[in-house]
C-alpha cells in the first residue's frame, strides 16, 4: 500500500510547487484586477502597499513558504479579484461541475461502451462504419462550435431549452420544480460534453473488443451454444475491460477539472469557468487552489484505479 | 361574453405588468459582493454599484457633473473650498443620510487605501468639516479641476452606522446603500437580484425587479437575447450583428458614442519612432477612415489627432484630421530621412536599421487585431514592414506598461492600445502626455515636450472652463503635430433591447445604457 502511494505523494509535492510557480511565471500582473482602473493612477509607493497587502511584493521563495504554511493550516487564501475565500469559491462551484461533468461522463462512457462493443462485434457492418466515421467527426469538432450549434438549434430556432446558467436565476423554485429546472438547464451543456467526449470511449472499447473477440475462449463460448449477448457482454467485454476502465478512471480524475470550454459557452457556474476567469485575471490564490484541487483528484483517482485493477483482472496481481 | 372579455383584459394587463416589473440583463463576469470594496470592473461593475450607492454629484446624460445626493454644490477660493448641501434622503434601512456619513465615507476610503479603489479620488482632500447635519465643507490644499467629476461624482457614500465597525472592508457583506435599487440576492457565478427602492429621492424606480445574470461569452449573450431569455445586455453589439437585430421588430437599437479610445501607440524613445518626422510619415500612410469603414463597418467615430473625442467638452475642432500623404509623397519624405529601399523592397536607414517592426495586438480583441493587419497593409507599399503579433491581453499590457509604472520603461516598438472612458471624461491630458512619470502616469510611449508639460500642469489646477478650453486646445494642437500615438477610432456603441419588456433606456454620452437614469422617470 505504502509502496503504491509513495510515487503519488511525490507527484503531489511536485505538483504543489508547479501549481505555485506556473501561474506566477505568466507575464502580466493581477494589479488591475485588484484595484481596477486605478492601477495607472497609483504612485509607486501606493502600488507597493497594495502588493504588500496581498504578500505579492516578497521574493517568490518566501511567498511559496508562506503558501505552504497556510496550506497546512487549511487556508487557501482569498481571491485577489473579488476578495472571497478561495475554498468557498471552489465549494460553491464544485456541485455544478460534478453534476455537469459527471452526467456527461456517465452518458459518454455508457454510450461509448455499448456502441464500441457492437461496432466490434459487427466489424465492417453499417454500425461499425457509421460509428467510426461519427466518432472521428465528433472528435474533430470543437466543443465551442458544437455548443453554439446546439444553442442555435434548440434555444433560438426551436425555443425549447435555456441558453445559459444552471437554473432560472430569478425563479424561487422548490422541490421537483427546481429539479426539473436544473435538468432543463443541464441538457444542452451535458449533451455538448457527451458528444465531444464520446469518441474516446467508443474507439478504446472497439479496439479492446476486437482483440478479445478472436480469442479461443470466445470460440469456446459460442461452441457451447451461449446466446450472443452473453458472449459479448459476459465473456468478451469483461476481458476487454482493463483499458476501458483505465480510460474511465483517467476521465474521472479530470472530472472536477470541469469542462472549461463548455462551462464558458453555456455560462455554467462550475470550476472550469472559474479557472478560465482566474487565469485571465492572474488571480494567483484561486489558480493555486483550483490546480491543487485538480491535482489531488487526479492523483486520488489514479490511485483508486491501481487499487481496482487486481480486483477487476486477477492477472495484474502477479504482474 | 362581456365577462370573458373583461377577464381577458385583466389577464393581459396582469401579463403586461408582470413583464414590466422584471428585467433580466446580462453582464459578462462576476462582480464580487458588489460593495465599493469588492466590485471588479469599471464597466459594468461600477455602473451596477451605482444602482445601489449614490454619489454627491452625478455626470448627466452629457457627462456634465450635476448635484445628486447633494442639493447644491458651490466652490470658492479658486476651487479650493467646497460647500455641499445634502438633500433630505435616506438609506435603504430608513436612517437619514447626514453630513457625518459623507465625512465618514471619504475618511474611510483613506483609512483603507490598499483595498479601496476610491483612495486615489479622495487623496486631494485636505480637511472635511460638518457644520450641521446637512452641510459638508471640504477644503483642498491645491485647486483640482477634476474634483467634481473624479471625486464628488465618483466616490460612493457609505452609511456610517453600518461601516464604522467594519475593520475588514473586503469581507463585509452588507449592501445597504441609498441608491435606486437594493441588492437582495447574490447567486455565486450566476446572478444578482435587485429590488426597487420605494423611497428613492431621485423619483419612482422602474422596473420593480432587476435580475442581472452572468453570461461569459459574447456569442452566447446575443443568442440568449435573440431567444428572449434576456431583455438587454451590458455588451454592445458586434458590428456584424447590427443588421440582424435591426431587421427584427422585437428589438430596439440604441446608438451613441463611447469614450473609449483605440490607438496605434508608438514607443517614442526607440529609433526611428523617436523622430517626429518619421511618425508623421506613418500618420500620413495610415488611414483611420478606411479602418472604421472596413473593420468596424462604419460603427465608430474616426479618431481626432488631438486625442479628445469630438463630443468632449474640451475638444478642439481646429486639429481636424490626420494629414494624408500620397505614396509618392511618403516615399520622398522617407528618402529625405535617409531610409532607402533595400534589395527586398524594405527600407533601410543610414545606420543599417531595417524598417521592420513588431506591432503588438491583443488576441482577445478581434477589432484591434484586424485593424493592426490593415495598418500593416497600409504602410507596406512605402517599404515599411509591421509584423502583427497577437498577444494575450495581460501579457501585452506587461510589455507596453510594465507594472503599470511608466518609470519602469517599455518593451515594445508599436502596439494597438487604448484607454477606458474615464481618461477621456476627465480629459486626463497631463496623465497621457507629461514627461515626468509621476505626473504623466499614462505616458506609456515616453513622449516629452516641455511646452505640453507646462500646459497640462496648468490644466489640472485651472477651474475656469473657458481657460481650460484654451489650454486643452493648445495641447491638442501640439499633440496632433508631435504624434506620440495615432488615435484611430472611438467606438459607437449599439445596444439591442427588447422594448416589450422594458423601454426606459437612456444613453449616457460616452458610457452607454447601464446607468441610473435608465431606471428613473
Amino acid at each position: 500500500m505504502l509502496r503504491r502511494s509513495l510515487p503519488h505523494l511525490l507527484v503531489l509535492l511536485l505538483a504543489l510547487a508547479i501549481n505555485f510557480f506556473l501561474p506566477r511565471a505568466m507575464p502580466g500582473s493581477p494589479l488591475p484586477y485588484i484595484v481596477g482602473e486605478e492601477a495607472g493612477r497609483l504612485s509607486p509607493e501606493e502600488r507597493q502597499r497594495v502588493l504588500a497587502e496581498y504578500g505579492l511584493e516578497r521574493p517568490l521563495w518566501e511567498q511559496f513558504g508562506l503558501y505552504l504554511r497556510r496550506l497546512l493550516q487549511g487556508d487557501l487564501g482569498r481571491s485577489l479579484q473579488d476578495k472571497q475565500p478561495v475554498l468557498q469559491l471552489i465549494l460553491e462551484r464544485l456541485p455544478w461541475t460534478l453534476l455537469l461533468s459527471g452526467s456527461a461522463l456517465l452518458l459518454a462512457s455508457g454510450l461509448g461502451l455499448l456502441l464500441g462493443a457492437f461496432a466490434a462485434r459487427y466489424r465492417g457492418g453499417w454500425l461499425d462504419r457509421t460509428g467510426f466515421a461519427g466518432a472521428v467527426l465528433l472528435d474533430a469538432m470543437p466543443s465551442f462550435w458544437l455548443g453554439m450549434l446546439l444553442i442555435a438549434l434548440f434555444a433560438v430556432h426551436w425555443p425549447i431549452l435555456p441558453v445559459y446558467g444552471a437554473y432560472t436565476a430569478w425563479a424561487n423554485l422548490q422541490g421537483l420544480a427546481w429539479l426539473l429546472d436544473v435538468g432543463r438547464h443541464l441538457i444542452l451543456p451535458a449533451l455538448t460534453l457527451t458528444l465531444s467526449s464520446l469518441a474516446g470511449m467508443f474507439l478504446v472499447t472497439r479496439y479492446a473488443m476486437l482483440g478479445t473477440l478472436h480469442q479461443d475462449y470466445i470460440r469456446t463460448a459460442r461452441a457451447k451454444g451461449l446466446p450472443e449477448r452473453q458472449v459479448i457482454f459476459k465473456h468478451a467485454l469483461r476481458n476487454a475491460a482493463l483499458p476501458v476502465v483505465t480510460l474511465f478512471m483517467l476521465n474521472l480524475g479530470s472530472l472536477v477539472g470541469g469542462a472549461v470550454v463548455v462551462e464558458t459557452v453555456f455560462s455554467y457556474p462550475g470550476l472550469g469557468r472559474l479557472l478560465y476567469e482566474a487565469a485571465s485575471a492572474r488571480d494567483y490564490p484561486v489558480l493555486q487552489g483550483l490546480l491543487l484541487f485538480f491535482t489531488l483528484s487526479v492523483v486520488a483517482f489514479n490511485l483508486l484505479a491501481e487499487l481496482l485493477y487486481p480486483w477487476l483482472d486477477p492477472r495484474t496481481r502477479y504482474a | 361574453m362581456r365577462r370573458i372579455k373583461g377577464l381577458l383584459v385583466v389577464l393581459l394587463l396582469l401579463l403586461g405588468l408582470g413583464k414590466a416589473q422584471q428585467l433580466v440583463l446580462a453582464i459578462p463576469a462576476e462582480e464580487g459582493l458588489l460593495t465599493p470594496f469588492t466590485y471588479v470592473t469599471g464597466y459594468p461593475g461600477y455602473n451596477l454599484l451605482s444602482l445601489v450607492y449614490d454619489t454627491l454629484m452625478i455626470p448627466d446624460l452629457n457627462g456634465v457633473p450635476q448635484p445628486w445626493l447633494a442639493e447644491r454644490v458651490s466652490s470658492t477660493n479658486g476651487g479650493r473650498d467646497w460647500t455641499i448641501r445634502l438633500k433630505n434622503a435616506q438609506w435603504h434601512d430608513g436612517q437619514p443620510i447626514t453630513s457625518a456619513d459623507v465625512q465618514f465615507s471619504y475618511e474611510y476610503y483613506r483609512r483603507y487605501p490598499v483595498v479601496s479603489r476610491f483612495a486615489t479620488a479622495v487623496r486631494s482632500i485636505g480637511q472635511i468639516r460638518t457644520p450641521d447635519t446637512r452641510t459638508v465643507q471640504i477644503s483642498l490644499p491645491r485647486p483640482d479641476a477634476n474634483f467634481e467629476l473624479s471625486t464628488l461624482a465618483d466616490v460612493p457614500i457609505l452609511p456610517k452606522h453600518i461601516w464604522e465597525s467594519v475593520t475588514d472592508p473586503k469581507a463585509h457583506r452588507n449592501n445597504i446603500g441609498s441608491g435606486p435599487y437594493r441588492l437582495v440576492e447574490i447567486r455565486p457565478g450566476q446572478s444578482y437580484r435587485f429590488e426597487a427602492n420605494p423611497n428613492y429621492f431621485g423619483g419612482r424606480v422602474a422596473p420593480q425587479s432587476l435580475v442581472v445574470v452572468i453570461i461569459r461569452e459574447a456569442a452566447t449573450t446575443f443568442q440568449a437575447l435573440q431567444a428572449g431569455q434576456i431583455a438587454a445586455s451590458s455588451r454592445e453589439l458586434l458590428p456584424e450583428l447590427i443588421p440582424q437585430f435591426a431587421n427584427n421588430p422585437s428589438f430596439r437599437l440604441l446608438r451613441g458614442a463611447l469614450f473609449t479610445s483605440n490607438l496605434l501607440q508608438f514607443n517614442t524613445t526607440a529609433a526611428p519612432f523617436n523622430q517626429v518626422a518619421f511618425r508623421q510619415v506613418i500618420a500620413g500612410l495610415v488611414d483611420p477612415k478606411a479602418i472604421v469603414d472596413t473593420v468596424l463597418l462604419g460603427q465608430a467615430t474616426v479618431g481626432s489627432p488631438g486625442f479628445l473625442h469630438p463630443q468632449s467638452p474640451l475638444y478642439n475642432p481646429e486639429v481636424g484630421s490626420y494629414p494624408r500623404l500620397s505614396l509618392a509623397q511618403a516615399e520622398r519624405r522617407l528618402d529625405q530621412l535617409g531610409f532607402r529601399r533595400g534589395p527586398d523592397g524594405v527600407r533601410v536607414g543610414r545606420d543599417g536599421q531595417r524598417l521592420e517592426f513588431e506591432l503588438l495586438a491583443p488576441a482577445n480583441n478581434p477589432l484591434r487585431l484586424r485593424a493592426a493587419e490593415l495598418i500593416a497593409r497600409q504602410v507596406r507599399p512605402a517599404g515599411i514592414v509591421f509584423q502583427v503579433r497577437a498577444l494575450e491581453p495581460n501579457t501585452l499590457t506587461d510589455r507596453v506598461w510594465p507594472e503599470f509604472d511608466v518609470s519602469k520603461g517599455r518593451n515594445y516598438t508599436l502596439a494597438m492600445f487604448g484607454w477606458s472612458a474615464p481618461v477621456m471624461n476627465q480629459a486626463n491630458l497631463r496623465g497621457l502626455f507629461h514627461s515626468k512619470p509621476a505626473l504623466g502616469n499614462l505616458n506609456i510611449g515616453g513622449y516629452a515636450n516641455p511646452t505640453v508639460d507646462t500646459l497640462t500642469e496648468r490644466l489640472v489646477t485651472t477651474v475656469d472652463l473657458a481657460e481650460r478650453k484654451t489650454l486643452a486646445a493648445r495641447v491638442q494642437s501640439l499633440v496632433a503635430r508631435d504624434l506620440p500615438f495615432l488615435t484611430l477610432w472611438y467606438p459607437d456603441a449599439t445596444y439591442a433591447v427588447r422594448p416589450s419588456v422594458f423601454d426606459g433606456w437612456k444613453f449616457q454620452s460616452g458610457q452607454g445604457i447601464l446607468n441610473k437614469f435608465s431606471f428613473l422617470p
